[in-house]
């Protein structure tokens, strides 16, 4: 009896070994819309396909996974408040050539970032850090960076003001200087022109087709890592997603269209998630405009915005409604702004049942004739498939509800968008996404940053958000900020909004460990293929 | 016949620069540069940096010359500014051949076929394939080949899956592209081959080739032929140029790493150097087609002389 | 003797939209070996369609031999042939000469090759022995230089140049018959007789049977053995050259031949035959000629005249020489004289 029940339990072992064989080894397929146009993270012209093929090629020093700032390519750290400097201690990891990473790396990519015959384009994001921006304008030498390695395994970063974001926003890779060196200007434009510290080396690339991972022993987690390879598409349509999507030939994509995700809603082999994103689609008002510089105008063309309609009509109601700046993806450390308050915009229409009264009372003010119908308003929008369908929307929304006569002004993003700033416009629209740092769209309305081209400012505003950025307090911080929202939103009526967007994810109902969260940097390191 | 040759490439020479000039200054009177086109916040300081490194402070005609200075000193046309460290010939080069691999294929298979359907539908003049070629021709050139790859795509990957759904590097991942482009020039090609054979096989030298005795296929190999296919031929020329620069479309719908894709992203991202090169690149092409379709003329068609020898 | 070539019945209608064209209504005739027969008459009688159909040269149009013409050549029977047999016949037994030298050549083809296509096609040659016998056959056709010639493309010749090179051609293989469809109609007066004298020439050389279509009578006299004229589809007379020239009976023979201007008419209207040949796509009850002809008689209308042998090789298809018919006697320029 005995002998029977080993060979059967041997048997059944060979089969599991067996079909463990069979099945798929630890392999997915991704994809990215666009080629990445290099992979030297601190570039000029580094784009989110380049960061996204990091976070699995590079190990930062931490990342952002479900939500949270954790450590990764630093073991530990602190942070002294009185001096603002942050000490890190590196973790024993190893290049994928057995060389190990040392802070000397960290250090060498902080220095090429603000050398100014890079031209880095998200400098900006640095200028906390002491002398980056007198370095990057030529006025210092590099060594006089506010960051340092005293020994191979600590790095030093003094910082020469508050910044609560830190840690979430500085790009904190390592660079190989030999390499960088060797390959000139080609750094990071092909496999042989790039070494990986990360969870997975770059093993092939085939320009504008995909790129291929696969995971690296060298890596100080690799015992943890389970994927063997991951394959990333350069894939730009639609409908070719889909159909890879259903044959198998992708194991992940990202729809915005219920056309597509009905057939994978009831198919077994297929799990969907949604996520909002840090997205808000509004309408800009110039507030230069000879009509636009009156706030009930302003406000006016906001309330008689059929929000509902609006998504239901374009998007299948599948975007939710936004009456606020910040979507629920937004906050800080895993609380978002939609948590501690109301979108702002809907107390507005509370307290101002009739907008064609307010529009009117607007006119009164500025002096004009008082009936709308005299009004034609210029609508601004950038070329696309939408437009059309956009175009139409408004001119009935407000000329029904206002009884202005709206015309359309379309060109194509480069030519809309440089109209915008240069104030070139009366009523645009468009969609700005936020980032990990709450701040980000705050900061866009600031009087002297110049960032968004709505020419409304106020100087109550800029105090509550700049006491906001230099706080480290969270709930402080999320307070003054909802203020603000109010401010510029409600009362001030700068900008509309709309809609914030939603993505629905489809992924291969096998794959486990996904990270939804749409700031996550965490890569494919947690990810793997069960039955 | 050599002299008209080198006379026509000097004039080549000539249509290069003035196409190269005129797309230059145009493309920098478009509002909009490399830098707005990519990163949406930027200091002050970015945009001095960025145009320094890129010689974009300078004025138009100073980046003028140093772009022919480049060309003529170097032999180089530059760097992408989108996609740093890539040289855009080296782009050109790569990419085109990738495209014209898929475009050769199809024109060639639209050529051979199209002569040879729409030889068959002159001979079957008003019968049944006559008029069944006849639909096809009309959709061929009226479908467009958005519709044709997408569906093409959905058929032969998902329901019967037959190939690969997108992507490069082996035979099997180019038949569905080379399927989807070869109708538009088999639809074009038949159309014109069945009016040219038409027209030549009423003619009196073809009822003479009967009466000496040649079967109905010499008759069309020997002498319908090449009387009709100097119009097809006409269009043959800009139809393979066109091949180089690629199908936006079809690349986008396989994922193909054509030329297609990295011209329409390059003027989206006011990417000069890459516009520019692949502007003169088509152009090259193009002039070049047309010359070797003159040649052509002059050997099938002996009444067409080159102008010289008047 | 057998004859070269025997005609009984043919009928050649095209099949067109509109309906049927009868083009050629049941003709018999026939070639002697090395004779020379005309077929004569105005455009659209039938003459041109009689003579390609003996090659059967309309199997890819819309035009139909229709079953029950017998065609033989030499013993063969020409319906029966199968498409292979057919293509060795046509070119070696029997070569044609068409009308109009500008567009009979191929003009992207060497004249070289188009004369010796023939040879290898039928003999078997390769192109290289063909082109030098082709040279030979220009040279047989007076054309000067033929070596550089050779080379030439038709484009290159003048059109009386081109039609010789149209002669070697269908001599290529030495035919039994040649079939000139209006050979010097589209060319001047002065290179007409030049073609002409050629033509003679070469049948009294080679011995070669040839049928001459044409609506000119003047070329005729010299030229050919026997006439026969056609109008609507029949052949409404036939005799040696003599009796038709001199002896002829049929009303529209009579206007044929009025109609050659003479130098005795000057200073006199010119003579024309008024009106036209009737619809090929209707059925012709009776004589076809009764429309226009000068002595029509109410039979005329209804019957088509019986066939009457004036002498062993002159006939003629006409009322007027039925028994009962009025005495019509011939025109006074054409000699005079009644049937009898």
């Amino acid at each position: 009896m005995k002998k029977l029940l080993t060979a059967l339990a041997c048997a059944l072992l060979l089969m599991a070994l067996a079909v463990c064989a069979c099945a798929d080894g630890q392999e997915i397929t991704v994809y990215r819309t666009n080629e990445p146009t290099t992979l030297d993270r601190v570039a000029a012209t580094i784009d989110e396909a380049g960061k996204f093929i990091l976070w699995d090629a590079s190990e930062p020093l931490f990342r952002i996974e479900e939500g949270a700032t954790v450590l990764s390519g630093a073991e530990s750290y602190s942070y002294d408040e009185a001096t603002m400097t942050y000490t890190f201690t590196l973790r024993d990891n190893k290049w994928q050539d057995g060389v190990k990473v040392t802070a000397q790396d960290y250090l060498y990519s902080f220095q090429r970032m603000v050398d100014p015959k890079n031209a880095y384009g998200y400098i900006s994001d640095i200028y906390c850090i002491v002398n980056a921006e007198d370095i990057y304008a030529g006025k210092m030498d590099v060594s006089e960076l506010g960051v340092s390695a005293p020994d191979e395994k600590t790095l030093v970063i003094q910082l020469n003001e508050i910044t609560p974001a830190f840690l979430e926003v500085v790009p904190l890779y390592p660079q190989r200087q030999d390499f960088v060196e060797a390959a000139g200007d080609a750094y990071g434009i092909d496999v042989d022109k790039f070494i990986s510290c990360g969870p997975f080396k770059l093993t092939a690339w085939e320009h504008n087709s995909y790129l291929t991972l696969e995971k690296n022993d060298q890596y100080w987690d690799a015992d943890n890592v389970k994927l063997d390879k991951v394959t990333v598409l350069i894939t730009n349509d639609a409908e070719a997603q889909y159909s890879a999507m259903l044959n198998g030939t992708l194991d992940y994509c990202r729809f915005t269209s219920s056309n597509y995700i009905n057939t994978f809603l009831n198919d077994d082999r297929f799990q969907v998630e949604d996520a909002v994103l840090p997205t808000l689609t509004f309408v800009l008002f110039n507030g230069n405009d000879d009509l636009l510089k009156n706030a009930k105008i302003r406000q006016a063309l906001s309330l008689a915005i059929d929000r509902e309609f609006f998504v239901e009509a374009m998007y299948e109601g599948i975007y939710p409604p936004a009456y606020g700046l910040l979507s629920s993806a937004i906050g800080i450390n895993g609380v978002a702004l939609r948590d501690v308050a109301e979108e702002p915009v809907k107390a507005l229409a509370e307290a101002n049942p009739d907008p064609k009264a307010l529009f009117i009372e607007g006119l009164t003010e500025l002096g004009m004739d008082p009936d709308p119908s005299k009004i034609t308003l210029t609508f601004s929008i950038s070329s696309g498939a939408t437009t059309d369908d956009t175009i139409a929307l408004y001119q009935a929304m407000w000329g029904e509800t206002l009884g202005v006569n709206v015309v359309a002004d379309v060109s194509e993003w480069a030519s809309f968008w440089s109209d915008c700033k240069a104030g070139d416009f009366q009523i645009g629209t468009l969609a700005w996404s936020g980032e990990v740092d709450i701040s980000f769209l705050f900061n866009l309305f600031l009087t002297d940053s110049a960032q968004m081209p709505c020419f409304t400012y106020s100087s109550e505003f800029d105090e509550l958000v700049i006491k906001a950025n230099k706080s480290m307090d969270a709930d402080e911080r999320l307070a003054l900020y909802a203020q603000a929202e109010k401010i510029m939103m409600a009362d001030l009526a700068a900008i509309a909004p709309v809609c914030y967007r939603v993505q629905k994810d489809v992924l291969n109902s096998k794959i486990k460990g996904w990270d939804f969260n749409v700031f996550s940097t965490a890569g494919h390191r947690h990810v793997y293929l069960d039955d | 016949m050599l002299k008209y040759i080198l006379k026509r490439i000097l004039y080549m020479f000539f249509v290069l620069l003035i196409v190269t000039t005129i797309t230059f200054f145009l493309m920098h009177f478009i509002p909009g540069d490399p830098l707005t086109a990519m990163v949406q916040k930027l200091p002050e300081q970015t945009k001095i940096n960025y145009y320094a490194k890129y010689g974009l402070d300078k004025p138009v005609y100073i980046q003028y010359l140093v772009f022919l200075k480049g060309i003529f000193t170097q032999g180089t046309l530059g760097e992408s500014i989108r996609f740093p460290g890539r040289n855009v010939m080296d782009v050109l080069q790569k990419y085109s051949g990738f495209s014209s691999e898929i475009g050769l294929v199809a024109v060639a298979i639209g050529f051979v076929i199209g002569v040879i359907l729409g030889t068959l539908a002159a001979l079957k003049q008003n019968k049944l394939p006559d008029r069944v070629l006849g639909v096809i021709a009309i959709l061929g050139i009226s479908v467009p080949v958005y519709i044709l790859g997408t569906v093409f795509q959905y058929l032969f990957t998902v329901k019967w899956p037959l190939f690969p759904t997108l992507g490069w590097g082996t035979p099997a991942h180019k038949v569905l592209p080379i399927l989807c482009m070869s109708f538009a020039p088999l639809a074009t090609y038949t159309r014109y081959m069945r009016s040219s054979v038409l027209d030549v096989i009423n003619q009196d030298y073809i009822t003479m080739a009967e009466a000496k005795g040649l079967s109905f296929s010499q008759v069309v190999r020997h002498h319908v032929l090449r009387n009709s296919i100097l119009p097809s031929l006409t269009i043959l020329g800009p139809n393979v140029a066109d091949v180089f620069t690629g199908s936006f479309v079809i690349e986008s719908i396989f994922s193909i790493p054509g030329l297609g894709s990295y011209y329409i992203t390059a003027v989206n991202d006011r990417d000069f150097p890459m516009i520019i090169g692949c502007a003169m690149f088509y152009t090259a092409i193009y002039v070049l087609s047309l010359l070797v379709v003159d040649i052509l003329y002059v050997i099938i068609d002996p009444r067409i002389r080159l102008a010289q020898d008047k | 003797m057998e004859r070269l070539l025997e005609v009984k019945g043919l009928h050649v209608s095209f099949h067109t939209y509109a309906g049927d064209i009868k083009a050629v209504r049941g003709i018999t005739f026939g070639v002697e070996k090395g004779e020379t027969l005309a077929l004569v008459g105005e455009s659209g009688c039938g003459k041109s369609v009689t003579a390609k159909a003996l090659m059967r040269l309309f199997d890819r149009t819309s035009g139909e031999i229709l079953p029950g013409s017998e065609i033989t050549f030499d013993g063969t029977d020409v319906m029966k042939l199968t498409k292979k047999e057919l293509h060795a016949f046509r070119g070696a037994q029997i070569g044609m000469i068409f009308q109009d030298p500008m567009t009979s050549l191929d003009p992207t083809m060497t004249i070289g090759r188009q004369v010796g296509e023939c040879l290898v096609i039928h003999q078997g040659l390769s192109m290289k022995e063909a082109q030098r016998q082709a040279i030979e056959l220009l040279r047989m056709v007076d054309i000067p230089h033929p070596e550089e010639r050779v080379k030439s493309y038709p484009h290159q010749l003048s059109g009386g140049m081109r039609q010789r090179v149209v002669i070697a051609t269908a001599l290529a293989c030495n035919p039994k018959l040649i079939i000139a469809d209006e050979p010097t109609t589209a060319l001047d007066v002065t290179i007409q007789a030049q073609v002409l004298d050629l033509l003679r020439d070469l049948k009294q050389r080679l011995g070669t049977a040839i049928i001459l279509v044409t609506h000119d009578l003047g070329i005729v006299a010299d030229f050919s053995d026997r006439i026969q004229v056609m109008y609507a589809g029949q052949i409404v007379e036939r005799g040696t050259t003599h009796e038709i020239f001199k002896e002829c009976m049929h009303p529209y023979t009579w206007a044929l031949l009025r109609s050659i201007p003479r130098d005795s008419q000057k200073g006199t209207t010119l003579y024309s035959l008024n009106g036209t040949p009737p619809d090929l796509l209707l059925p012709i009850t009776g004589c076809p000629f009764a429309s226009r002809c000068e002595y029509c008689m109410p039979i005329c209308r209804q019957q088509l005249p019986p066939e009457t042998d004036l002498s062993q090789t002159h006939r003629i298809c006409c009322w007027l020489q039925h028994p009962k018919a009025p005495k019509v006697a011939r025109p006074a320029e054409l000699g005079g004289g009644m049937n009898a």
